[in-house]
């Protein structure tokens, strides 16, 4: 196989590596992220209830599920009693009825787990639903409990004039009503009922959701009680009554009660549409039932954690924290030298040393602005003037550098003390540089001056500057950084990006200047 | 279109001229032609130089190699009463570090451009050579000193300060191209282009010069002298051209440019040899060099081996631009 073929082969099998190996780790990373959002109820109906005679029916409302709310494991413990499930067709309520053969006591356990997962929030508006002009006309119908012709209700509405107020403005004023005006109340006060919660202004949670339906039935606006959980750790979980008021082609959610519209928490579980009662029962007597919410543990996955396992290496992110910012720059290094390939090999632009713009740039970020500008005074100067004054001396090539290096280290200190006692607010601070580096920059700038001229010197000289500027930018850019750290994966693109600009055969951007001449 | 109305060239351009650039020239052609262990052979000149003798190739004299420190301070001893003279790296690379002396009064030295250079001077050159500062990977060097080449008469009116040398690449043992650098007041007497050397291109047969570039701009005579730089016939050219084939075979580098110099009694004499010889002989030629060696490539190999290159060379050098275009 020749080389091109064969680099390209080894790119793109980077490349696969590289997608590989970040979906791999951003499934994990998520699988980890929502273990920790996610949490798991159990919801346990108990309802006890003597039959009377053969053939008597218990109705039980079970959580809806739906694409946000699942219901995940569902069990029924009785005895001698036979259920069946439906589902109803306009509410889409889930009923299970138990049927008793024989009279007697009887017990009726459901337990219910719950997974809740906040991200996908109760969302109930993203579908859609269009209502049949029976369902419609039974959403705005009264009754005796929702009396929508009543003289309270009819003067509540004229204090509140629709005008020209849109259905979503108006419908925004009767919850502002329902869920301010109304003071709180007892049942024992009688304070359930729409008639007097007007009368009084004072309303149960059930109070105000009937008042917020009739008052809209009332206006015509489709509207339904919706009766639920709220997840949370309860012996005896009272259900919560809330109202969904239909408006385009979406029920949407308003509680009077805790003052939440048009979107419910995510940890509201709906059981049962257009009635407030979750059990039901005929030809029953001694009806008891008892509502629990427990939150159970999470899976061990999370527990443990901490526990060692050798796949833990690949994560960076475990490392101490004070490591990350000089990891996150030395996983942007190879960027840097990204860009340096980029400009030697695609565009041709020359520099004093290969890495050195790049290493330049990185001792800029180490010492941030004011401290890398007075090192790049004091190494330009020292060199300078040191080159000068050594010349003379005729030293030897390695302790002649290592003067410049020493009179480059003293400057900076110095200049950086000058600069703390002119400007303590500054901050500047000492650090540890790839000074010997710099050296070598100063001692090829004078072999290049000497050998091939002050301009060919000066044209590296600007190189070096445009390339170190680019790498500046790219290893100041610290979301880059972060993102290296947790996916340092991503590296296996750059080689890729490296064996494809080592292949590159095609002319340098200057080519294209420095032969211009030969067409003609 | 005029030339001084364009600021580029389209890569398509470039490419229908057969213009090599610097990546290809670098992926295509010395990564696949110049085997890595055989890189010693060109970038130690002490090693070319060995190469050359051993195959009867003219080489300047080598007067004594200086491998340590220690050996500085008697270097007025080993050069006795010499004045002229090359003090020159032996890993040095695009004439780097090389001090001509061709005059001297007492201890006192002067350069090719009459520029004095003291015994401490040159001491200190002498040490900064062997602490490597011009060799290409920064390590240690030895120094050759050797004679000073002086330059054939012919060449004086377009050579000034300096001696002019010539360049032949060579593909697969074929010269491909060749050219002669022309040191003027602007490159300081010496034949380095990127200081302002003129370089003019050759023509492979005759060693016959054309064409002319300075600072990559295509001129026609000599800056400081005027004087026309085509037209002039390299003097002992079919010697040169067989040193150059010999050279070529003994250094087995399938891609190499090797440095002469004429002198005026013995005729071609080489200076160096170079496994990344510079992309500056296409301005100097106007024409790109890739129709040549492709021309090369697609001969049979025994038509270019050994005598038989002589056709090669002449065919190279009588297809019209239109054959290397098309």
């Amino acid at each position: 196989m020749s080389a091109r073929a064969l680099s390209q082969l080894v790119a793109l099998g980077f490349i696969l590596l590289g997608i590989m190996a970040f979906s791999l780790r951003s499934c994990t990373r998520n699988e980890v992220r929502e273990g920790l959002q996610d949490s798991l109820w159990r919801l346990t109906y108990d309802v006890q209830f003597e039959a009377e005679a053969a053939e008597s029916e218990v109705k039980l409302w079970l959580p809806s599920t739906s694409s946000a709310t699942e219901v995940e494991i569902q069990e029924f413990t009785h005895l001698n009693l036979q259920g069946s499930e439906q589902i109803t067709p306009i509410n889409k309520n889930r009923e299970y009825v138990f049927t008793s053969k024989l009279g007697g006591k009887y017990q009726v356990m459901a337990e219910f787990e719950i997974p809740l997962r906040p991200r996908n929030t109760w969302d109930e508006q993203s579908q859609s639903v269009s209502l049949t002009s029976a369902a419609r006309s039974r959403f705005i119908k009264g009754s005796q409990i929702l009396d929508t012709a009543s003289s309270n209700v009819r003067g509540v509405l004229q204090t509140l004039p629709r005008g020209e107020l849109t259905e979503g403005e108006y419908v925004q004023n009767l919850f502002d009503y329902c869920s301010q005006e109304l003071k709180s109340g007892t049942a024992k006060e009688g304070l359930d009922g729409v008639v007097d919660a007007l009368v009084f202004h004072r309303a149960t949670p059930l109070g105000r959701a009937r008042t917020m339906v009739t008052l809209c039935r009332a206006e015509q606006i489709p509207a339904r009680l919706v009766s639920g959980f709220e997840m949370r750790q309860a012996d005896q979980a009272i259900p919560h009554v809330w109202v969904e008021v239909f408006h385009g082609h979406q029920w949407v959610p308003f509680d009077p009660t805790y003052g939440y519209a048009r979107h419910m928490p995510y940890n509201f579980i709906p059981v049962r549409r257009d009635d407030e009662k979750l059990v039901r029962a005929t030809g029953v007597k001694n009806l008891v039932h008892n509502y629990t919410v427990m939150r159970l543990a999470p899976p061990d996955s999370i527990l443990q954690s901490e526990v060692r396992r050798p796949s833990q290496i690949f994560d960076l992110t475990r490392l101490p924290v004070d490591m990350h910012e000089i990891m996150s720059l030395m996983l942007l290094l190879p960027l840097g030298a990204l860009i340096t390939s980029f400009f030697r090999n695609i565009i041709g632009l020359r520099t004093l040393g290969t890495f050195a713009p790049a290493l330049l740039a990185m001792s800029f970020i180490y010492s941030e602005l004011a401290t890398g500008l007075v090192i790049l005074v004091a190494v330009l100067m020292a060199g300078y003037f040191g080159r000068i004054l050594l010349d003379r001396l005729h030293l030897l090539m390695v302790p002649r550098s290592s003067i410049v290096l020493t009179m480059i280290i003293l400057l900076i200190l110095f200049g950086i003390s000058l600069i703390d006692y002119a400007y303590p607010e500054l901050g500047v601070r000492a650090v540890l540089l790839p000074l010997v580096i710099l050296t070598t920059l100063i001692e090829r700038f004078f072999v290049t001056t000497e050998e091939d001229g002050t301009g060919f010197a000066m044209q590296l000289v600007i190189g070096t500057a445009v390339v170190s500027a680019c790498c500046y930018f790219m290893l100041s850019w610290h979301d880059i950084g972060e993102i290296l750290l947790i996916y340092p994966e991503l590296h296996f693109f750059t080689i890729a990006a490296f064996i494809w600009i080592g292949r590159y055969s095609g002319y340098r951007l200057v080519e294209l200047w420095r032969f211009r001449d030969m067409v003609k | 279109m005029n030339n001084s109305s364009r600021f580029w060239a389209w890569p398509d351009e470039l490419r229908r001229r057969g213009i090599l650039g610097i990546n290809q020239r670098n992926v295509d052609i010395i990564l696949e032609s110049n085997p890595r262990e055989f890189y010693p052979r060109v970038d130690n000149k002490l090693m070319t130089k060995e190469i050359c003798q051993a195959h009867g190739i003219q080489v300047p004299e080598t007067y004594f190699v200086i491998t340590e420190h220690s050996q500085c301070p008697k270097f007025l001893e080993l050069i006795g009463t010499r004045t002229e003279f090359v003090v020159k790296p032996a890993g040095g690379a695009a004439g780097r570090g090389i001090v001509v002396v061709a005059g001297r009064l007492g201890n006192n030295f002067f350069s090719t451009s009459g520029r004095l250079i003291e015994w401490t001077d040159l001491r200190h050159h002498l040490s900064t050579i062997l602490s490597g500062l011009y060799s290409l990977g920064g390590q240690l060097d030895k120094i050759i000193v050797e004679r000073r080449i002086v330059s054939h008469p012919m060449l004086k009116s377009i050579a000034v300060e300096g001696t002019p040398d010539i360049r032949v690449i060579l593909y697969k043992g074929v010269p491909a191209m060749a050219m002669i650098r022309l040191p003027t007041r602007m490159s300081g007497g010496r034949a380095n282009l990127h200081q302002g050397a003129v370089a003019a291109a050759l023509e492979l047969d005759k060693g016959r010069t054309f064409g002319g570039v300075c600072r990559d701009r295509a001129i026609s005579e000599h800056p400081d002298t005027n004087h026309p730089i085509a037209g002039i016939e390299l003097p002992f050219w079919k010697e040169l051209l067989t040193a150059a084939m010999k050279l070529s075979d003994a250094l087995e580098m399938g891609y190499v440019g090797i440095d002469f110099v004429i002198d005026a009694d013995t005729g071609p004499v080489v200076l160096e040899a170079n496994a990344r010889p510079g992309l500056a002989i296409q301005v100097a030629h106007g024409q790109g060099i890739l129709p040549r060696l492709k021309y090369i490539d697609s001969l049979p190999e025994a038509d270019r081996t050994g005598e038989n290159r002589w056709n090669v060379i002449d065919s190279i050098a009588t297809k019209s631009l239109e054959f290397w275009r098309s």
